[in-house]
């Protein structure tokens, strides 16, 4: 929705209310017992004060013929108003001291627009905040599916916080089915954050039968079997095969360590044997450790943190590698292959940048030897929330066809010029936040047949936080730089403080539930 | 649309309680509260204004309870509750709306950032500061003030338009000890 639409609509709020909650003053109207009744300015009540000094409230009265008095009904009350009772009858004019109507006036204090505006336009900032706590506080743009609006389906180059780190991100959408020629997507950038979109694309490959298409780090794609769940997996905790046997939601995750959030953690999984060419194919997200790494060492660069970001800008990530290198701590799954003689070899990583939207990624292992497969995954501990970790043989490469967006529809309307950026390798879409963006696409085929994978490709700039700066911290920001392990350590109490909450929160927030 | 949809809905539910309270066809059987400035003797009268006739101003106090009577000469200024929304009122809706936002704020800053202690007090505060404005404003709106003052203009808004009843004002009070009628 555009933002004179929603200002216009906020404002309509206000208006409402300040109409609405505008004191009425009541100005009393005194005339003589002799006066005819008729012309009631309001519809208040008559008041008919007697010469006893009772009052007589009526709700219905008549002038009674040859002005000899009034008739009507309603309450009487003594001199200490005090209810008598109710009253029907008739009053004669000479035990009328006076009449007394009321008029009903509304009144628009400076008071009464101010307290309406500010009560409409925080309630529409608290609801908004809390139905999207992202767009008020929190990264990158996220996408939805047409038939799932409240909850994203991936996230696009999370690492990418400056130009210099401009990468192209590819996300499996498992949630996507759709029928007929056309495909679309909504990206959306709800963070203090603003984007520049290279380019959207969607990868399509005919899904083999019996089987899917999956992606590995590297951005090849290979067509395999379904997954085959593990026999055992073993964790620090216990048994977590029920919870990564399938990709379902329930992922398995564990704390991360108080003293020291680079602290070493594994999983240990048994595989039946498969033969030939494998892959693990892991289904994940990162845990908020990483989004509170981050953006705290944005708060402890302060003031700094432009000039940091500049300097990144010129150079690249080795201008200020140490936080790279926390980062890859928190962002990166070793896989681990067991052999024959029992030593443990690496394989392959998996990394999928950002809480949010849950990825999957194949990582091949080459061919395994007959027999049961050993997998060890090893990772920082509290980091990682695996939802399925599965098996699977590995068949021929797959090339994807990649599709340009043929149509972009901003509320609803064609917007040419954002489809001419997306489209143009050369150019951004630069969004802001509450920008969102419906791209459509036209398939090759049916999409029932299809596997779908989104390539999103851009760099995004975060907003400095009033709050962050109030946290500059040199000597932290120091020891980032030189010390990423020992940073990790500082920080890891400050985690461990919030990260109940943290989870609780993110989980009970719209991004929850999946 | 749908956010902007409750806040309608939202704003004109409490907005509708607050106008059918405020203009409820009900009528007050008793006076105006009024408060006296006085050029002598006590500085102010504060109480209900039962009765004005020619140079004299009858008026029911709290505590104690009793009718004070006082001369129309010895009043500098005389104000009349108007309506409803007093200061107080205005500056508690503000304070009450900043605290409320303030909460929802940091609920929703809690679960994507760190450090959001201070959003719940800042939103009290400006909502505070929001209630003070209005406060200032309800301050002058809420009253008429009557300088000088005369029977004409405070009659009407009294529990006895037509004067003292036939009894006197005695009946009024309760039987207590400090029930007292002083007279001018």
């Amino acid at each position: 929705m555009r933002t004179a639409k929603r200002v216009t609509l906020v404002a309509l709020c206000a208006a409402a209310l300040v109409l609405e909650a505008c004191p009425t003053v009541r100005v009393p109207e005194l005339m003589d017992a002799s006066r005819t009744t008729a012309a009631n300015p309001g519809n208040y009540p008559l008041k008919v004060h007697l010469r006893s000094g009772d009052l007589l409230v009526l709700n219905s009265w008549s002038d009674l013929p040859g002005d000899s008095g009034l008739a009507g009904r309603g309450s009487r009350y003594d001199v200490r108003r005090r209810p008598v009772g109710p009253f029907s009858g008739r009053i004669a004019r000479d035990s009328i001291a006076l009449l007394e109507m009321t008029r009903g006036q509304t009144t628009y204090p400076v008071g009464s627009v101010v307290l309406g505006v500010y009560t409409v336009l925080a309630g529409a900032v608290t609801i908004a905040c809390l139905a999207d706590p992202k767009s008020c506080f929190g990264s990158c743009p996220t996408f939805y599916l047409d038939e799932a609006q409240d909850r994203p389906v991936a996230e696009g180059f999370s690492g990418s916080v400056a130009r210099s780190l401009e990468a192209t991100d590819v996300d499996y959408l498992a949630e996507a089915h759709a029928t007929g020629r056309g495909f679309a997507i909504t990206m959306r950038n709800e963070a203090l954050e603003t984007h520049a979109v290279r380019s959207v694309r969607l990868l399509v490959a005919a899904r083999p039968e019996g089987g899917s298409v999956v992606a590995a780090g590297d951005g090849r794609m290979y067509a395999a079997s379904e997954p085959t769940a593990p026999a055992r997996c073993e964790s620090r905790d216990g048994d977590c095969a029920a919870l990564v046997s399938r990709r379902d939601g329930r992922a398995w995750f564990s704390r991360a360590d108080s003293t020291d959030l680079g602290a070493s953690d594994s999983i240990d999984l048994l595989f039946p044997a498969i033969g030939g060419p494998a892959a693990l194919v892991v289904t994940a997200r990162q845990s908020l450790a990483s989004t509170y790494v981050f953006y705290q060492s944005l708060a402890y660069a302060g003031s700094r943190a432009g000039e940091i970001l500049a300097a990144v800008e010129r150079e690249g990530a080795s201008a200020f590698g140490g936080a790279w290198t926390l980062m890859h701590r928190l962002g990166s799954v070793e896989v681990l292959l067991r052999s024959m003689d029992g030593t443990w070899l690496p394989v392959g990583a998996f990394g999928e940048p950002g809480p949010i939207a849950a990825d999957r990624q194949a990582v091949p292992l080459g061919p395994v030897a007959a027999g049961p497969v050993r997998l060890r995954l090893r990772f920082a501990r509290g980091a990682w929330r695996f939802d399925e970790l599965g098996l699977v043989a590995l068949g021929s490469l797959v090339r994807p066809i990649a599709l340009d967006p043929a149509r972009v529809e901003r509320d609803g309307v064609a917007d040419t010029l954002a489809l001419t950026r997306l489209r143009d390798p050369n150019r951004y879409l630069v969004t802001n936040r509450g920008d969102q963006y419906r791209i459509v696409f036209d398939l090759p085929a049916d999409g029932a047949n299809l596997e779908f994978f989104l390539e999103s490709t851009g760099y995004y700039y975060e907003w400095m936080r009033p709050e962050w700066l109030r946290e500059e911290n040199p000597a932290m920001l120091a020891l980032i730089a030189v010390n990423p392990a020992a940073a990790l350590r500082a920080m890891a109490p400050g985690y461990a403080r919030l990260e109940p909450r943290f989870e609780e929160l993110f989980w009970a927030s719209r991004f929850g539930g999946r | 649309m749908r956010e902007l949809g409750m806040v309608l809905t939202l704003a004109f539910s409490v907005a509708g309680g607050l106008r059918a309270q405020a203009t409820s066809p009900q009528v007050d059987v008793t006076g105006r509260a009024i408060t006296l400035l006085m050029v002598r003797g006590p500085q102010q009268v504060r109480g209900e204004l039962l009765a004005a006739r020619r140079d004299s101003v009858w008026v029911l106090t709290g505590r104690p309870e009793r009718v004070v009577a006082v001369r129309l000469r010895d009043v500098s200024e005389a104000t009349v509750r108007r309506h409803g929304h007093t200061a107080a009122r205005g500056f508690l809706w503000g304070l009450g709306v900043g605290a409320a936002s303030g909460v929802g704020l940091a609920v929703a800053c809690s679960q994507v950032s760190d450090g959001c202690g201070g959003v719940a007090a800042g939103s009290t505060l400006f909502g505070g500061a929001v209630g003070g404005i209005a406060a200032l404003s309800y301050q002058y709106s809420s009253r008429w003030r009557f300088r000088p003052v005369t029977e004409v203009k405070l009659a009407p808004f009294a529990r006895f338009p037509q004067g003292p009843p036939p009894g006197g004002f005695d009946v009024l009070l309760r039987p207590t000890r400090d029930s007292v009628v002083v007279r001018p």
